[in-house]
């Protein structure tokens, strides 16, 4: 088992100055002269038969060393010292930023740049070097890819392409620092996390200004090049809806939406990546039908079951009854149907839509990775703390300030006592 | 007390009054050689000794015994014999400039040049011929010759490039032939890289040999107290020694051996050893080496 020697009081440490002067002091006055001599040989027979004078020119006065160390324990003493015996194998939390700033590029002024380096990227080689040094045998590493209060994803390995395109997508939050601010924990971002961390470590890569789009809507976008921001135009989104679900309610609603916003439909399989925005339905369980009610509109049908997800996400229709199940769910870039997509629409079909359009925009928002205009001036040096060791919950701490303080004594008692 | 950063070597400075002292230190040895040549006057009668080579005037401060009264009578202004103790004589003063005689404030090499400088002055007022011979910065000895009285002021200017930047230089001094060629040999140094039988191997038959030790104070009476660390200039060895009047004691007691070892052997042979400490004047030095 590993333990730590931790202070309470550090600040009183910056008193060991006192002692650490006057030992330099006294070796400055203590350190014989130098002096030149013909006859080196005449002292050096002298000295035969008297071989402690050589030790004697050299040694300091007892006393001097029984003060120095009363001083250097009385200040030790006051920083209040504590044996903390630390837990064994440490499960080490790294907790990766996910906003979508850790996708441009490191400062290149950094020393051990790579060009053309993701800030990701260099902040998690910095958490990779960090915890290399406080690893010890047993030990290993939970790396969270975390938004806001969200853990997006988990990996046992050092995960090199974090945060992968597809949550950039996301437009997700930095994480809930605060909640993850204790021993054995490890940040991973690019500029210093506020709150700053008490007791977590902290790789960040640091950033510089990087010029780009702050903001997008379909068809046009504004730009920051550098000293102001510009408008631009830019291509339709494309929204992925399979061919066979476009004659639902679902689908028309999409249609409608799609030509009032200058949006694309494509087919998912021809998309691929480039769908700013998915409709996705859930396999069909067998025989099992549902029905939600919304305001105002209402849809019933067979229906699947959505798989459980991390990311962010609302609901826009549940099931009706105890199950409350999500039949209808709307997260950045994907809307999930657990219906099929012929299901009936019931009550008034323009609240349907209406509802419908809302859901849509909050999910193609933003539609491609966007960096608020802060973050991309931003500039701040790299900049790491150390991880540090758990302690031990079940060993209570040990104070060492008792046994300073007598040491202190003792020591000043012989300093008083001796003659030199 | 920090360790002290040892200079570059002390130049030789010989200062305006030097020569006003020499001056009259080499009018006293010509004084008193004079005398001590009148005592053996049937001597010179004969023949031997001295030889008149003509007549000056007479300076302040000299014997007045050796005032011409003939010629006083006669011209009514003083005029002094001048004599050449022995026409033809050579003297060879060696001057130790090894890195050890930078010691001492003012260094030993100081006492030591001030004292060839006027071992120049007393052989040149006696008609001698004056070979200052000294190990120089590139290492090879270098030698300056004096004939007349007029050659001093070369002699003291010699003297003032010397500097104590040599590695072992009494023993590649006490090898010059021209050394073995001269009547009087002077060596000046602190003589601690030298033992007496190899500086007396020069005393033969109608040579004499006279040596100085030159010390500094520090070597002479050390502080009896505190912790030094003691550095040799020439190997940077080093000796850390906590002073106690037990080690000082010993100190002393191996140096008096030492120094009276050295005045024993010369004493044997019929030779001069004197001590001198660097501040010391260098008249008391001079006549310590020129008593023989």
């Amino acid at each position: 088992m590993m333990a730590a020697l931790v202070f309470d009081a550090p600040a009183w440490l910056a008193l060991l100055a006192l002692p650490l002067a006057l030992a330099w002091w006294t070796a400055r006055n203590a350190a014989a002269p130098d002096e030149p001599t013909g006859a080196l040989e005449l002292w050096r027979a002298a000295q035969l038969e008297a071989p402690h004078s050589a030790r004697g020119a050299r040694r300091w006065p007892l006393r001097t060393l029984f003060a120095l160390a009363a001083l250097a324990a009385a200040c030790l003493a006051l920083a209040a010292p504590v044996w903390r015996p630390s837990a064994g194998p440490v499960v080490w939390r790294v907790i990766v930023d996910a906003r979508a700033a850790l996708g441009l590029p490191a400062p290149s002024e950094a020393a051990g740049s790579v060009a053309g380096e993701a800030r990701a990227q260099r902040a998690l080689a910095l958490a990779g070097n960090a915890l290399a040094r406080v690893l010890e045998p047993g030990d290993r590493c939970e790396w969270w890819l975390v938004s806001g209060e969200h853990v997006l994803a988990t990996s046992s390995t050092l995960p090199a392409d974090w945060p992968p395109l597809h949550e950039q997508l996301c437009g997700h939050a930095a994480p809930a620092w605060e909640r993850y601010d204790e021993l054995g924990t490890l940040w991973v971002t690019d500029c210093g996390a506020e709150p700053a961390p008490r007791h977590a470590g902290l790789a960040a890569s640091g950033a510089s200004a990087t010029p780009g789009v702050v903001a997008r809507w379909p068809g046009r976008a504004l730009a920051w090049n550098g000293r102001e921001t510009v408008e631009l135009a830019e291509p339709a989104p494309l929204v992925a809806l399979a061919l066979d679900a476009r004659r639902g309610p679902l689908g028309r609603a999409l249609a409608a939406w799609c030509s009032a916003r200058g949006a694309t439909l494509c087919d998912p399989a021809a998309c691929g990546d480039a769908a700013a925005l998915r409709i996705e339905f859930a396999a069909l369980s067998a025989g099992e039908r549902s029905a939600g009610r919304s305001a105002g509109w209402s849809l019933a049908g067979r229906s699947g079951v959505l798989a459980p997800s991390a990311r962010p996400h609302s609901v826009l229709l549940a099931e009706e009854g105890p199950r409350a199940r999500p039949l209808l769910r709307v997260a950045r870039g994907r809307v999930e149907c657990a219906l099929e997509p012929d299901a009936e629409l019931g009550g008034d079909g323009a609240a349907f839509a209406v509802s419908c359009a809302d859901a849509f925009d909050r999910a193609l928002l933003p539609i491609a990775p966007v960096v608020a205009l802060e973050e991309r001036q931003r500039s701040e040096a790299p900049r790491e703390i150390a991880p540090r060791r758990p302690a031990d919950p079940s060993a209570p701490p040990r104070s060492l300030a008792g046994w300073c303080a007598a040491a202190a004594a003792l020591f000043a008692l012989g300093a008083a006592t001796l003659r030199r | 007390m920090s360790a002290r950063v040892e200079p570059t070597s002390a130049a030789v400075v010989l200062g305006p009054a030097y020569a006003e002292r020499v001056r009259r230190l080499a009018a006293a040895f010509a004084a008193q050689r004079a005398r001590a040549s009148s005592a053996s006057g049937a001597a010179r009668r004969a023949g031997g000794g001295d030889e008149l080579v003509g007549h000056r005037p007479l300076r302040a401060g000299e014997d007045a015994r050796d005032l011409d009264v003939e010629l006083y009578a006669r011209l009514e202004r003083p005029f002094v014999r001048e004599r050449r103790a022995e026409a033809g004589e050579r003297w060879a003063v060696a001057l130790d400039t090894s890195r050890s005689m930078d010691v001492g404030a003012p260094s030993k090499l100081q006492l030591a040049a001030e004292v060839a400088g006027a071992l120049a002055a007393c052989g040149l007022r006696s008609g001698a011929r004056v070979e200052l011979c000294a190990v120089g910065r590139a290492g090879g000895v270098e030698f300056e010759v004096c004939s007349r009285a007029l050659d001093w002021a070369r002699c003291a200017r010699w003297l003032e490039l010397r500097s104590a930047s040599a590695i072992g230089s009494s023993g590649v001094l006490l090898a010059q032939p021209r050394l073995l060629a001269a009547r009087r040999v002077f060596v000046l140094g602190d003589l601690f890289d030298l033992e007496p039988a190899q500086v007396l191997t020069l005393a033969r038959r109608g040579r004499a040999v006279a040596a100085l030790a030159v010390l500094a104070p520090t070597e002479l009476a050390p502080p009896r107290s505190g912790a030094v660390v003691w550095r040799d200039l020439e190997t940077q060895a080093r000796a850390p020694v906590a002073l106690s009047p037990e080690v000082v004691e010993r100190y002393r007691a191996a140096l008096e051996a030492r120094l009276d070892a050295w005045a024993g052997a010369f004493a044997r042979r019929g030779q001069s050893f004197a001590v001198a400490a660097s501040p010391s004047p260098f008249e008391d030095a001079v006549h310590g080496v020129l008593r023989a």
